[in-house]
C-alpha cells in the first residue's frame, strides 16, 4: 500500500480509536447508555477518523505551504505599513469566518451579535499585527504575554464574573482547527527569513497572541455594555429508535458543517487567489496540490464537525450527568482525567502544531513526546474542572496562579518552549473540547446542581491554561539535558582543534593528539 | 614513517530514510559505535504526478549524516541494509562520501575504537591496496534552485534517468542578496536537492538538469556534483 496513505490512516486510527474505546467501556459498566445513542457515537467516530485523516492531509498540502508562502512574501513587501495593513485585514477575514464565533456570539445576548464579532475579529486582527511585528523587530514574547494577561487579569475585575468565562472561551475559539494550521504556518514563513539565533524560537507564539487579543476585546466589551446574563444553549440528546434514524441524523447536519466549513474558509482562498496573482509563488503542480487540499481540508472537516456534533455531544452530556447523579460522584474526576487524557488526540490541530513543532525543532521535540505533555495537561485541568463542578471552587483559584506559573516559567526555559507552549494552549481548545468535554462539563454541572454557565464553561479556559504549564516544565526538563549533553560533549573533545588532513600523511603524524597511534600502527605495517 | 603508512580514515556516511524510521537508524549508528550523527529535514521526491497532486506522492525523509571509520563501513552498510531493505524502491538510500580531513578532536573519539579494528584494517590493507583509491562509480549530484522549482527539477532529472532525489529546504546567503528588512537580513529561500546517481548516466541527469532549472531560467539553479564511495539503495542500477 502507498506508504504516505498507511501513516495518515494509522494516525487517524490511533487519534480516535483511544477516545472511543474509554466511552464503550464506560457504557457497559459505569454509564448504561441506550444502544441508539452507541450507534449514533460509533458512526461519529468512524466520521472522526476518516474526517482527521483528510484533514490533516489536507492541512499539510494547502494550509501550511499557503501560510507559509504568504508568510514569507509579506516580508518582502518591505514597507511597514503595507505589512501592518495585510497583517491586520487577514486576521479580521479569518476570524470573522470562524463558525464557533457565531455560537459564541448567540451565548451573549446583551451584547449584539454583530458587535461582538466585530470586536472579536478586530482583537485577532490587532493582535496578528502585533504578533508580525513581533518577528521582525524581536520583541521577547514572554514580556509582550506578561504585559497582555496583566492587562486581561486587570480588566476582569470589572467584568461581571459570569462574563469572565466567556470572554477566555472567545480565545479559545477564534483558534479553530481552520485558522490554526494557516496563523502557525505564516509565523513560521515570516520567521523563516530571519537568520538570526532565535528565528527559529520566534516562529511560534503567533496563535498565542492571537488568542489574546479576542479575550481582551471581549472582556472590554463586557466593561463597554455591563451585561449582567450570559447564556448558554442547553444539550438536547435526538431521540432516534431506529437505524434510518441513526443516518437521517447524520444525513440532516452535514449539509449544515459544509456551510460552516466553507464560510471559513472561503475568505483563506480569496486571500490566496489574490495573493498568489501578485506573487506568483506557487508553480502549476503546486497549485493542484494545493487545491486538492483545500477540498481535503473542506470535506475532511466537514465529516469531523458532523461526527463530533451529532455523535459526540449526547454521550459527553450522558457520562457528565449520569456520573454526577450517581452515588460515585468523586468517579467524576479519574474518569473526566481518562478522557482528557485521549480526548486531545483527536483534536485535529494538535496534529498540526505537534507536527511543526517536530520539523521546526528539527527532530528535536518529537511528536510523541509532544502528545504524553498536552495529554497530560488536559488530563490535570479535566481532573480539576470535575473537582470545581462537584464543589463548585471560584476559577480565579485555578485560573490566576495557573497564569503566574505559566508567565514565571516563561523567564526559565527555552524561548521555543515559551511559544509553542503559549501556542498549544489556543491548539487544544478545538472542535473536540466544545463538543465533548464542555458536554460533559455542562452535563455533570445540570446533574450535581452547580451554575452551569460558572462552573462549566470555565473548562475550556483550564484545558486552554494547563498545557502551557507543562509544555514549559517539559522545555526546563529539555533545557537542562541540553546543558547536561553538552558539557558531556566539552568533557569528550578536550584536545586542541587541529585538522588532520588525510592526504597529508607526513603532517598528520605531527598533530597533537594522534601522534602515539601513527607511530604505534604505522610502523607496524611497514 | 613513510609515505605508505597506512591511514585510519574517517568517511562521511549519509543515509536518507522515512522520517518515522530516522529513530530506528539513529540506534543502529549508535549500536555500531558511530559519533557525531546530525538530521537534517528532507522531503522525498513524488513517485508520480497524480499521486502527488493527490497529496500521497512523497514522504517526509530524513537526512542522516555520520563519520565513520573506513574499517566499520561494510559492518554498518551491512546493518543499515538489514534494518532498511534498501534495494527496495522508496525505501531510502545510504551512499558513503570521502572526507579529506576532519579537526582532531572528532578524530579522537574513534581513536580507541580504531585502536580496536586494528588487526582487521591491517588484514585488509593486505588484501586489498586497491581500497586506498577505490573506483568511483558513482556520484552525488547537488543542484540547489529557486524555492519551488525542485518538482521541475525532478521531472527533468527522472527524464534523464534519475530514479529520486530528496529536498531540503535552504536559504541563499550572502551579502549582496541578503536585503535587509528593518535591521533583519533577509534569507532567499532555495530548495536544495540530492540526487544519487550511477556515473554513466550523472551527464545526462546534470545536462537536463541545467537545460530546464539552470542559472538562465527562472529557477536560477546551481549544479555541482561529488564523487561517491559506495551506494546502498541504488540496487536498480546495476
Amino acid at each position: 500500500m502507498n506508504k504516505k496513505l498507511k501513516e495518515k490512516i494509522m494516525e487517524a486510527f490511533s487519534s480516535v480509536l483511544p477516545i472511543t474505546l474509554i466511552v464503550l467501556v464506560l457504557s457497559i459498566t459505569i454509564v448504561p447508555m441506550e444502544i441508539s445513542t452507541i450507534v449514533m457515537f460509533l458512526v461519529g467516530a468512524v466520521l472522526l477518523i476518516v474526517g482527521m485523516g483528510l484533514f490533516t492531509l489536507g492541512a499539510d498540502m494547502a494550509m501550511m505551504p499557503m501560510g507559509e508562502g504568504i508568510g514569507v512574501q509579506m516580508t518582502k513587501f518591505k514597507k511597514l505599513g503595507l505589512i501592518v495593513l495585510i497583517s491586520f485585514i487577514m486576521g479580521f477575514v479569518i476570524t470573522i469566518a470562524e463558525p464557533d464565533l457565531t455560537v459564541l456570539a448567540n451565548q451573549v445576548p446583551s451584547i449584539p451579535d454583530r458587535a461582538l464579532i466585530l470586536t472579536v475579529a478586530v482583537g485577532v486582527g490587532v493582535f496578528l499585527v502585533f504578533a508580525v511585528i513581533r518577528v521582525l523587530f524581536r520583541v521577547s514574547l514572554s514580556r509582550m504575554l506578561i504585559v497582555f494577561y496583566g492587562l486581561i487579569f486587570l480588566v476582569s475585575a470589572f467584568v461581571p464574573n459570569a462574563f469572565v468565562g466567556v470572554s477566555f472561551d472567545s480565545g479559545g475559539v477564534t483558534t479553530g482547527p481552520i485558522t490554526v494550521p494557516f496563523i502557525m504556518a505564516m509565523g513560521l514563513g515570516i520567521a523563516s527569513v530571519r537568520s538570526d539565533k532565535d528565528a527559529q524560537s520566534d516562529s511560534f507564539g503567533f496563535v498565542a497572541l492571537c488568542s489574546v487579543g479576542p479575550i481582551l476585546a471581549v472582556l472590554i466589551l463586557g466593561i463597554c455594555y455591563n451585561p449582567t446574563d450570559a447564556s448558554y444553549t442547553p444539550v438536547t440528546v435526538p431521540e432516534v429508535g431506529m437505524m434510518r434514524d441513526v443516518v437521517g441524523q447524520f444525513a440532516i447536519q452535514l449539509p449544515h458543517y459544509l456551510k460552516e466549513v466553507l464560510i471559513a474558509i472561503v475568505p483563506i482562498v480569496v486571500v490566496f487567489i489574490i495573493f498568489q496573482l501578485f506573487s506568483r509563488r506557487f508553480k502549476k503542480r503546486q497549485l493542484a496540490r494545493i487545491s486538492v487540499g483545500f477540498i481535503y481540508t473542506l470535506v475532511g472537516l466537514m465529516l469531523f464537525l458532523t461526527g463530533v456534533n451529532v455523535g459526540f455531544i449526547p454521550v459527553g452530556h450522558i457520562i457528565g450527568s449520569q456520573l454526577a447523579a450517581s452515588t460515585y460522584k468523586w468517579l467524576l474526576i479519574p474518569v473526566g482525567m481518562l478522557i482528557g487524557y485521549y480526548v486531545v488526540k483527536a483534536e485535529p490541530a494538535v496534529h498540526v502544531l505537534n507536527k511543526q513543532v517536530e520539523e521546526v525543532s528539527g527532530g528535536a521535540i518529537p511528536q510523541s513526546t509532544m502528545r504524553i505533555c498536552l495529554s497530560i495537561g488536559v488530563a490535570a485541568s479535566l481532573g480539576m474542572s470535575m473537582l470545581r463542578v462537584l464543589t463548585g471552587i471560584s476559577i480565579y483559584w485555578f485560573l490566576i496562579p495557573g497564569y503566574a506559573i505559566a508567565l514565571i516559567l516563561t523567564f526559565f526555559v527555552p524561548k521555543i518552549f515559551t511559544g509553542i507552549a503559549f501556542d498549544s494552549g489556543g491548539v487544544v481548545t478545538g472542535p473536540m473540547t466544545s463538543t465533548f468535554i464542555l458536554p460533559l462539563a455542562m452535563g455533570a454541572c445540570e446533574a450535581a446542581g452547580g451554575n452551569v454557565l460558572t462552573d462549566a464553561f470555565g473548562a475550556v479556559a483550564m484545558v486552554a491554561m494547563t498545557p502551557l504549564i507543562v509544555i514549559q516544565i517539559l522545555g526546563l526538563v529539555y533545557g537542562r539535558r541540553i546543558k547536561a549533553a553538552e558539557a558531556a560533549d566539552n568533557i569528550a573533545m578536550d584536545s586542541e582543534d587541529d585538522i588532520i588532513d588525510f592526504d597529508d600523511v607526513e603532517g598528520s603524524g605531527e598533530l597533537q593528539g594522534v601522534q602515539d597511534w601513527e607511530d604505534d600502527y604505522g610502523q607496524n605495517k611497514s | 614513517m613513510d609515505k605508505t603508512s597506512p591511514k585510519y580514515v574517517l568517511k562521511m556516511l549519509v543515509a536518507i530514510v522515512d522520517r518515522a524510521k530516522a529513530k530506528r537508524l539513529s540506534e543502529i549508528f549508535q549500536k555500531e559505535g558511530t559519533h557525531f550523527q546530525f538530521m537534517i529535514n528532507g522531503m522525498g521526491t513524488a513517485s508520480s504526478e497524480i499521486l502527488d497532486v493527490f497529496g500521497i506522492g512523497r514522504l517526509e525523509k530524513a537526512v542522516v549524516i555520520c563519520l565513520v571509520p573506513d574499517v566499520r563501513l561494510p559492518d554498518i552498510i551491512k546493518a543499515i541494509d538489514e534494518e532498511f531493505r534498501l534495494d527496495k524502491r522508496g525505501s531510502g538510500i545510504a551512499f558513503v562520501l570521502p572526507l579529506t580531513g576532519v579537526s582532531s578532536p572528532t578524530y579522537q573519539a574513534y581513536e580507541k575504537e580504531l585502536r580496536h579494528y586494528k588487526e582487521r584494517w591491517d588484514q585488509l590493507m593486505e588484501k586489498e591496496t586497491e581500497r586506498i583509491q577505490p573506483e568511483l562509480k558513482h556520484d552525488l549530484i547537488i543542484a540547489i534552485v529557486n524555492q519551488g522549482c525542485s518538482d521541475e527539477l525532478m521531472d527533468a532529472a527522472k527524464q534523464a534517468g534519475a530514479r529520486g532525489g530528496t529536498v531540503v529546504q535552504a536559504h541563499k546567503i550572502g551579502m549582496e542578496e541578503a536585503k535587509k528588512l528593518f535591521g533583519i537580513s533577509v534569507h532567499l529561500e532555495r530548495e536544495l536537492v540530492l540526487i544519487v546517481t550511477h556515473r554513466k548516466e550523472k551527464k545526462a541527469i546534470v545536462d537536463a538538469i541545467v537545460s530546464s532549472c539552470g542559472f538562465k531560467t527562472e529557477a536560477r539553479g546551481i549544479v555541482f556534483t561529488l564523487p561517491v564511495e559506495d551506494v546502498i539503495g541504488l540496487a536498480s542500477v546495476e
